[in-house]
């Protein structure tokens, strides 16, 4: 019993300590526009994630962000959603870094840097996101989702069409198996409520 | 300064001009055009690189090049990684491959820009003689090592870990040399799918695909019902762009899954190949046909398809699993043999946010086949279940209905409905591979396997077949994001559950026999909800599998517990 209880401390610590090291997104408002800003934290700090960029593994951080609106005794109203990813990448041969930024409709944006902590300092800056304010009156927040992996969209299409059994036998059970191995992560964050009008 | 310092400052002011106003926001203010150039790179465009980096009497650079005001470069030039910033004037074509090219207001192109993996900058006062085009995606080209350009290998996706494959290029054809495993089942054991597949772009816009596979059956079938080799082969041509269209043939000796196809093919091959459980049944199909799909939208995408085929029974064989190897697997159904010219007309309509794991939006999607036979030789059904079919001169009309709305109720919440229906329409009856059942597991997770299958013979075939005209289900479901990080790390792999998801779900349906007679429902009509099946259930869905516990509401069957690799719907 008691050596039951001291592996549970251990392991809970354990995942405290790792969870201090995990990627963390954070939405913030800036003062007087109530315009939303992202900020990703821990990327770089989190071994998952810098052992897989080392690796030249591409890492694809895929962010959602809500703007809800508060309703009196029932369910908020998803006002908009917004989506865009950044790519990491790394060209093994020529330590060359590459940031592309993905907004739909939009052509991709891509920067290149040499080291990774000029990276490390462009990802860390909190991103301003404009046009996605609230049109009407009324109490808001943000929600902002990031899901990060080392899975392209491609691949996430291969995955999806696998698993609903197109027949062209492209993977089987092993790949569905393989994938847990994977490192995968989300984190979520909300802003400050803020009033638009009268409220 | 440092240099990576300088160097960044420089990629950011090379950067797109929209970035200038905000290098580092995201505006969605910004109209959507089509105007804008495809992100993938077109073969064709690729193969123009490569052929003027490598041709010989083209001018190569690399790295960051500055031709200074006053100075001409003459003839072909080309870089390959790095900045390219004009104050001088080059007299010819110009390629870069995975940089950017920046024209001050002195600078001059006479000839022709592309950029791949990268921009074109031109100042005020620059001057592009030619046609400038840019790719911002990066170029899959690398130098060998005699410095000639040549493609990259594709990075290894998913399902190559547990594949092989091979690609050649040559122009603007591509050929693959693919080896698969196909779905584990008691038919075939693990089918192995080997073969090439050829893509010739003709242009942008227009491209032909073929596919010829082989498919090798590892498990041998004694009983002779179907061969050790079978095969499958498509070729189309597709025209893209926003509103694209496929035309094309198929053909193939395949084994191929009944109508009624419970769980995800990849969890019934787990089943089979774990717990010797196959959850579905399986025939031999020989056909040959012509299809097309039409993306009218986005979201909506039609298909059509001809097809004539020869059907016949199959035998389970002595197949591998990994437990319970003493027990028999489950007999595959006998099913109505014959020759078959199949109709089909499908729609979709989808406008989930996220297609593995949506949250939000609609997911539609009907398919209606008419099936039509002059050498039938059916099954030997009682009247109960199906009046005799003609030899000759069959006939049907069958649909499948798939209704799903994902509805957010919060930034962790979310109400997900569906409606599931399908079976026979008019016409003669179903042929026993088109006919359905109620099934548990999937989608009634409270209920065991074809709850509901229509066998109303004093003694049930043990092979357990679908046997219902119809089927219809209605699905509810209440997600919420559990804050909670029940997992660890060991190396790169995290272990246990990061903010599952909590699931309380309803599910309630029914498959009947349609028609005159007892027994029946008639054919404009459900049946009595009164006569439906419904269970409640919860679970833990932690994103790559998820647990579930249901129990009937109306019947005495014991929880039942239930593992899935991906959401129920």
């Amino acid at each position: 019993m008691r050596r039951a209880f001291l592996l549970a401390l251990l392991l809970l610590g354990a995942a405290s300590a790792v969870s201090a090291q995990r990627i963390r997104v954070e939405a913030t408002l800036e003062n007087g526009t109530n315009r939303p800003r992202v900020r990703t934290i821990n990327l770089f700090d989190d071994p998952q994630w810098k052992e897989a960029i080392a690796a030249s593994y591409p890492i694809r951080l895929n962010y959602q962000l809500d703007l809800w609106r508060s309703r009196s005794g029932w369910f908020p109203d998803n006002v908009t959603t917004r989506r865009w990813a950044f790519v990491i990448s790394r060209q093994a041969v020529l330590d060359v870094y590459t940031l592309t930024t993905i907004v739909a409709g939009q052509e991709p944006r891509a920067e290149q840097f040499s080291s990774l902590d000029d990276l490390r300092l462009r990802v860390e800056l909190p991103v301003p996101i404009s046009g996605v304010g609230a049109t009407r009156n009324g109490s808001f927040w943000y929600a902002v989702k990031l899901g990060i992996s080392t899975l392209s969209a491609e691949e996430f299409a291969d995955f999806e069409r696998y698993l609903q059994g197109s027949g062209n036998g492209g993977g089987g059970i092993a790949s569905t198996l393989m994938r847990w191995a994977l490192p995968t992560g989300t984190a979520t964050a909300e802003t400050p409520r803020f009033v638009r009008g009268g409220g | 300064m440092t240099r990576t310092g300088l160097l960044t400052i420089g990629t950011l002011l090379l950067a797109w001009p929209a970035a200038a106003q905000d290098p580092i926001g995201i505006d969605f203010s910004r109209p959507a055009t089509d105007t804008i150039p495809r992100r993938e790179i077109p073969d064709s465009i690729l193969s123009r690189a490569i052929a003027h980096y490598n041709a010989p009497g083209t001018t190569r650079v690399s790295g960051n090049v500055e031709l200074p005001a006053g100075n001409v470069w003459r003839g072909r030039q080309a870089l390959h990684r790095g900045q390219f910033r004009i104050d001088g004037r080059v007299e010819g074509d110009l390629v870069v491959i995975n940089g950017d090219v920046r024209i001050t207001p002195s600078g001059v192109v006479t000839g022709d820009i592309l950029v791949l993996g990268g921009r074109i900058l031109v100042d005020d006062g620059g001057t592009v003689g030619g046609t400038p085009l840019e790719y911002a995606i990066p170029a899959p080209l690398t130098l060998s090592p005699d410095g000639m350009l040549m493609r990259q290998s594709a990075r290894r996706a998913l399902s190559d870990y547990t594949s092989a494959s091979r690609s050649f290029t040559w122009r603007n054809t591509v050929t693959t040399l693919h080896l698969d495993p196909g779905n584990y089942n008691r038919v075939e054991g693990l089918p192995i799918e080997l073969g090439p597949s050829l893509v010739w772009y003709r242009d942008d816009q227009t491209r032909l695909t073929m596919d010829l596979t082989g498919i090798i059956r590892t498990s041998a079938d004694p009983t002779g019902s179907r061969g050790r080799l079978g095969w499958r082969g498509r070729a189309a041509v597709v025209h893209g762009g926003p509103r694209s269209i496929t035309f094309g043939v198929r053909a193939g000796s395949v084994i191929a899954p009944v109508a009624d196809q419970p769980y995800q093919m990849v969890e019934s091959g787990l089943g089979a190949f774990l717990f010797r459980r196959d959850f579905r049944d399986w025939y031999a199909m020989r056909s040959f046909g012509l299809f097309t799909d039409i993306t009218l939208s986005p979201k909506l995408q039609l298909s059509l398809g001809v097809d004539r085929s020869r059907e016949e029974t199959v035998n389970a064989v002595d197949a591998f699993s990994v437990l319970l190897g003493s027990e028999e697997w489950r007999p595959n159904p006998l099913i109505d043999d014959g020759r078959f010219l199949t109709q089909s007309l499908g729609a979709t309509y989808d406008t989930r946010d996220d297609r593995r794991r949506p949250t939000s939006g609609w997911h539609i999607r009907g398919v209606l086949h008419r099936v039509q036979s002059n050498s039938l030789t059916p099954v030997s059904l009682p009247q109960e279940i199906r009046p005799g079919l003609p030899t000759t001169g069959y006939d049907a009309l069958d649909i499948d209905v798939d209704v799903r709305r994902y509805q957010r109720l919060g930034p962790d919440q979310s109400l997900h409905l569906r409606l599931l229906g399908g079976g026979w329409l008019s016409g003669n009856s179903l042929t026993i591979q088109r006919r359905r059942a109620l099934n548990g597991g999937d989608p009634m997770a409270g209920y065991g396997f074809r709850a509901i299958n229509c066998d109303r013979r004093r003694r049930p075939d043990p092979a357990q077949p679908a046997l219902c005209d119809r089927q219809l289900i209605v699905q509810a479901e209440y997600r919420r994001t559990l804050g909670i990080d029940l997992s660890t790390r060991i190396g790169n792999t995290t272990l246990g559950l990061q903010r599952p998801e909590l699931v309380l779900f309803a599910d309630a349906g029914s498959a009947w026999l349609a028609g005159d007679g007892a027994g029946r429902v008639p054919s404009g009509r459900i049946q009595s909800i009164a006569e439906w099946r419904s269970d409640i259930g919860v679970g833990l869905d932690a994103g790559s599998f998820g647990i579930y516990v249901a129990r009937s509401l109306v019947d005495s069957e014991p929880f039942r517990f239930g593992f899935r690799l991906s959401p129920r719907f």
